[in-house]
């Protein structure tokens, strides 16, 4: 199905869709970040923001997409974002522990290519995040939209159809708690 | 005891709270939980920091996240990464030496991949591809290791795609089809006479180029037939493709030729198969036989039967079809194909006398010769019929049918119509800008001509030498050329052709020989009896343009009239000839540009573009002469958003047809570019002006006339964008350019006067008006004391005085201004910018009378131009001469001023 139909399903909340959103999402992110990082022609940067971005762009060329679409769009590729960042960290850990599957993983490594003291802050705060979840599901959807995808307390309000105060106040509450775990632990 | 949600409730009702009574409000609300309480302290604290954890760790990633360091090699560059496997990555380099300018594929042992097994592997494809120089076959150029001592190889670079994607793309039959595969058999074939085994062959493996050609590629498992098994024979067994592996393959035994035979049939099942042809179903299951001995022996054997299964076409029916569709062409007269299907009818008709010599059957192939060379001549017609400039480059199809015609020619015997394809095939590549290919051409031809004494094909081979010299600008030589050319003409027709030639080349450096080329030309075209009425009128039009620019006004404007009224005849005397008529159309709008009659020009241009686009379809190339032209005579007439979207038309058509950054292109980025200064959208305007020049300098060299009026115009927008830093250090170059390639006259006056401007703008007036004058006295010499060019450099030097010497300073302005109202279009919004800056320094001279004059021509001039499409710059005018007036006690007129600038900018607003 065409990217743009997959976008318009998902948001009107087909689930198929949304999977196969996300997947090609995920793989895009990282086809375009090893572009990125490959090409000396250009003098793009390279971060989260942008890798977002240039996902985005990469649809938008064709389409007459909605704001809501957007805004989907920008979830999910924030959503994929936080797999990737997530599964580099699996690997991470495979590492560690000597068990197989390195092959498969090192273009991902080299990717992501973090240092061992970001991983393991990555990985505290990956293990906060759950812990929030479990707590209040709207607030992983904003650490979602704010912090993965990277949208505006607005265009996060919009999207997940609450108060911007609510966000406001949510996202504040989720980089406070987060904030100090992490300060417990050190 | 607490939850996470206590927290969460506590902490958004404390931030709701003033930060100094936050505690106090904590306190007193949840004192008896103090585990609570502090939980929310604690969070409230962690929320006063600097940055949060998640702010940090984003900032930590986006800090490591980075561009991955380009490996560093001697010679090359790299560019970008264009493929990788297991062991290796291919990037696309450059060579930075600039021995050779070609881009190379440089394939790159991956760091870390060292071990001895795979640098085994590595050197031995290199080993073999060093032996195997084949044009089927990717070829190495050098080899090295990278400054961390990984080992790489520099192989050509193939700008395709594999075979699986190509065919995806392309729908061909099956002969097609064959053809290709004709040609990867080949490179397999010449490898194994190189003893040497590919072992890998597989879709992913066969690149198309864009010419068509096939390239194996990836030689990394091939063996050497004469050596023992290879140690590396484990690793290899790793990497092989199940797919296409053959059973002995599987199995791990020994393998010989056989083996890619069976890799070769398994490729061509892929590429044919949906094919219900018994024939190659049979040749393909032949070769894929388990057994090896039932296989092939050879590939030579395997491209045997495919051959004969391609030759069982019966040449008769090539030849039906193509009389058929060449009288069809003919008949239709109007072109209703593109570039495509005429690239295809040559590689046709070329194929035929291929064919046909192949079978020996000259006679025949004598007879065809005057109809293939008919054909032929009509196509190139296709080409020759437009301007040059735009026909250069390689759109796939040309660079297809250019390539195979040559291949195919090759192989003709030395005849009459090998020199006349030859010739042919060298005019082509003249208009599509292959400049060396064509003199390797005609050349060519030529010997055949000599060793035939056929002293008038030596001439005409002359001629389109002498065209082709021209294209390159080289004036003198062509001319040489189309001289030596005539006396050997027979037909009065073809000597008119080669003096039209003669009296436009001498038509800027040489009157008088131009002139007189022109007349016996006349007197030919009038005494002759070989000149149709159409002809006539044809080439009367061609000659009437000669020596124009040296007529006074009024022989001009009836030049003018003489060509409208030849085009007028000529739509009479053969109105179905719409792609003639559309160029002489356009020619006319050009004809009415020079003489600065826009609506004309914009009536014409207009009417050619219909005509275009009856025959060919509405993005086609043929379009982009027109559309430029209507897109000028737009501009002139301040309709620049029109004349936007007409360049902008027409650039997209050329991208389409020769990439981003063709040199065909370079009119409309300028012209674009002159546009977005006039709009004030400088910054734009400098960026195409940069590409523009970059793009000339790299196509025709520095010192070009092309390249200086690039180099001209991105002055121009430095000098907008007031970077007259920039401008000082460039202009000496642009002026050095300009006496290379004009000498002095016209043009490196204009050049020398904008120098002077820019030094003026720096404060250096005496480097300034020295410069100024310098023009003043070339202009004076090359077009005369009452050019409007002469009133640019007088008003230029009067405002270098206006500081220092007033009086003086207004003196000059006052000729200046008067030359240039005269000489200028009335009207033309550049009039006005000189009027009002004389105006303003009346002004300021007390000298109020003669300062209303001019501010009221200049906002006349203004209201006809920008009335409607840029109120607002009228209004700001009309501002300031309302203060003006004010200043002047004329309270009422300066009321009635700015009633009138409120109303423009109300207009704006509206807009």
């Amino acid at each position: 199905m065409e990217v743009i139909q997959l976008i318009k399903n998902s948001s009107e909340g087909s689930r198929e869709a949304m999977d196969q959103l996300f997947h090609q999402v995920y793989d895009d992110l990282k086809q375009i970040s090893r572009k990125i990082r490959l090409n000396w022609r250009n003098e793009q940067t390279l971060n989260t923001t942008a890798l977002v971005h240039e996902a985005y762009l990469k649809v938008q060329k064709s389409t007459d997409l909605t704001a809501e679409n957007k805004l989907h769009f920008y979830r999910i590729c924030g959503r994929a974002m936080k797999f990737i960042l997530q599964d580099r960290l699996k690997h991470k850990n495979t590492l560690k522990n000597g068990n197989g599957e390195e092959h498969l993983e090192i273009e991902l490594q080299e990717i992501v290519n973090l240092s061992d003291d970001t991983l393991e802050m990555m990985e505290d705060i990956f293990y906060n995040i759950e812990k929030l979840q479990a707590h209040d599901p709207v607030v992983y959807d904003i650490i979602e939209c704010r912090f993965f995808a990277d949208l505006s307390v607005k265009e996060t309000s919009k999207l997940l159809a609450i108060s911007e105060a609510t966000v406001k106040r949510k996202w504040s509450f989720a980089k406070a708690y987060i904030s100090n775990e992490l300060k417990k632990t050190a | 005891m607490h939850t996470l949600k206590e927290v969460e409730f506590w902490y958004s009702k404390a931030l709701d709270i003033p930060e100094s009574d936050r505690y106090a409000f904590l306190e007193r609300e949840i004192r008896d939980n103090a585990e609570l309480l502090s939980a929310v302290f604690d969070l409230l604290q962690a929320q006063a920091n600097d940055k949060s954890a998640l702010t940090l760790l984003r900032d930590g990633i986006d800090a490591e996240l980075q561009i991955e360091e380009a490996p560093v090699l001697e010679r090359y560059q790299v560019i970008e990464e264009i493929g990788r496997g297991g062991m290796s990555m291919v990037y696309l380099g450059e060579r930075t030496d600039g021995l050779f300018e070609h881009k190379v594929a440089i394939k790159l042992l991956r760091s870390g991949m060292n071990s001895t097994d795979l640098l085994q592997v590595f050197e031995r494809e290199r080993n073999v591809l060093a032996r195997l120089k084949h044009p089927n076959i990717t070829q190495i150029y050098d080899a090295g290791l990278t400054q961390k001592a990984d080992p790489f190889f520099v192989m050509e670079y193939i700008d395709g795609i594999d075979l699986l994607s190509y065919l995806k793309t392309k729908a061909l039959r099956l002969k097609e089809k064959l053809d290709l595969f004709i040609q990867l058999g080949n490179a397999v074939h010449f490898a194994h006479q190189q003893t040497i085994i590919h072992r890998d062959i597989k879709p992913s493996n066969i690149l198309i180029s864009k010419q068509g050609n096939v390239k194996l590629m990836d030689f990394g498992i091939a063996e050497f037939m004469e050596e023992d098994p290879s140690p590396d024979a484990e690793i290899s067994k790793r990497m092989l493709t199940p797919e296409y592996a053959s059973p002995e393959q599987i199995e791990g035994d020994n393998l010989d030729v056989r083996s890619d035979i069976y890799q070769l049939g398994m490729v061509l099942g892929k590429m044919v198969q949906e094919t219900e042809d018994p024939e190659i179903n049979a040749i393909r299951k032949k070769a894929c036989q388990t057994d090896k001995a039932l296989r092939y022996q050879s590939v030579l054997q395997f491209l045997e039967d495919i051959q004969k299964k391609l030759e069982k076409k019966p040449i008769a029916a090539y030849s039906k079809s193509i009389s058929y569709r060449t009288r069809l062409y003919f008949r239709r007269n109007a072109l209703q194909v593109g570039i495509g299907i005429a690239a295809a009818l040559i590689l046709f008709t070329t194929s035929v006398v291929y064919f046909i010599n192949l079978n020996t059957a000259r006679r025949i192939a004598e007879e065809k010769e005057f109809l293939a060379t008919q054909s032929l001549e009509f196509l190139v017609t296709l080409f020759d019929q437009n301007d040059p400039s735009i026909n250069q480059g390689n759109s796939t199809d040309i660079g297809l049918f250019l390539d195979a015609g040559e291949g195919k020619i090759n192989s003709l015997e030395e005849t009459q119509t090998k020199a006349a394809i030859l010739s042919t095939l060298g005019r082509v590549n003249t208009s599509l800008g292959n400049f060396q290919k064509a003199d390797t051409l005609f050349i060519q031809a030529s010997e055949i001509y000599k060793s035939l004494e056929n002293a008038e094909a030596i001439g005409k081979v002359r001629f389109n030498q002498g065209m082709l010299e021209a294209a390159q600008n080289n004036f003198t030589k062509a001319k040489k050329l189309v001289a030596q050319a005539i006396p050997a003409m027979e037909s009065d027709i073809e000597k008119v052709k080669a003096l039209v030639q003669l009296a436009e080349l001498s038509r800027s450096t040489h009157l008088d020989s131009s002139i007189f080329y022109k007349n016996t030309a006349l007197d030919l075209i009038k005494t002759s009896d070989e000149f149709s009425e159409k002809d006539r009128l044809l080439y009367t039009y061609d000659l009437a343009w000669i020596g124009y620019a040296n007529l006074s006004k009024e022989k001009k404007d009836s030049v003018v009239i003489l060509k409208r009224s030849l085009v007028d005849q000529l739509e009479a005397v053969d109105p179905s000839d719409f792609v003639l008529l559309a160029e002489k159309f356009e020619n006319m709008a050009n004809t009415y540009e020079n003489a600065l009659l826009y609506d004309s020009t914009i009536v014409f241009a207009r009417k050619s573009l219909q005509l275009f686009q009856q025959v060919y379809d509405s993005s086609s190339i043929f379009l982009t002469p027109s559309l430029y032209q209507l897109a000028a005579a737009l501009s002139w007439k301040a309709s620049f958003d029109s004349s936007l979207f007409y360049l902008q038309k027409s650039l997209r058509i050329k991208q389409s047809y020769f990439g981003d950054l063709h040199h065909s292109q370079l009119q409309e980025r300028k012209m674009m570019s002159i546009i977005y200064g006039n709009l004030g959208r400088y910054v734009e305007a400098e960026q195409l002006m940069r590409t523009n020049f970059e793009v000339s300098r790299e196509k025709y060299g520095l010192y070009h006339k092309i390249t200086g009026d690039n180099l001209f115009v991105l002055l121009s927008r430095l000098g907008s964008r007031q970077k007259y830093q920039e401008s000082i250090e460039l202009y000496p170059l642009l002026i050095k350019i300009d006496s290379a390639t004009y000498g002095e006259s016209s043009f490196s006056a204009t050049s020398i006067l904008n120098y002077g401007q820019a030094l003026g703008e720096v404060g250096r007036k005496k480097e300034a008006l020295s410069n100024m004058k310098k023009a003043l006295k070339i202009y004076r010499e090359k077009v005369g004391p009452d050019d409007f060019r002469c009133g640019m450099a007088l008003f230029s030097i009067g405002k270098t005085l206006k500081s220092n010497q007033p009086q003086k300073a207004l003196n000059y302005m006052d000729t200046a201004v008067s030359i240039i109202e005269n000489g200028m279009a009335k009207n033309h919004p550049r009039v006005a910018t000189y009027q009002q800056q004389y105006a303003d320094l009346l002004a300021k001279e007390n000298d109020y009378q003669r300062s209303n004059e001019y501010y009221v021509k200049a906002i006349e001039n203004y209201e006809f131009n920008y009335a409607k499409k840029f109120p607002e710059r009228l209004a700001q005018f009309e501002e300031e001469y309302s203060k003006s007036l004010q200043s002047q006690g004329l309270r009422d007129s300066a009321a009635h001023m700015l009633n009138r600038s409120k109303l423009n900018y109300k207009t704006a607003a509206l807009q």
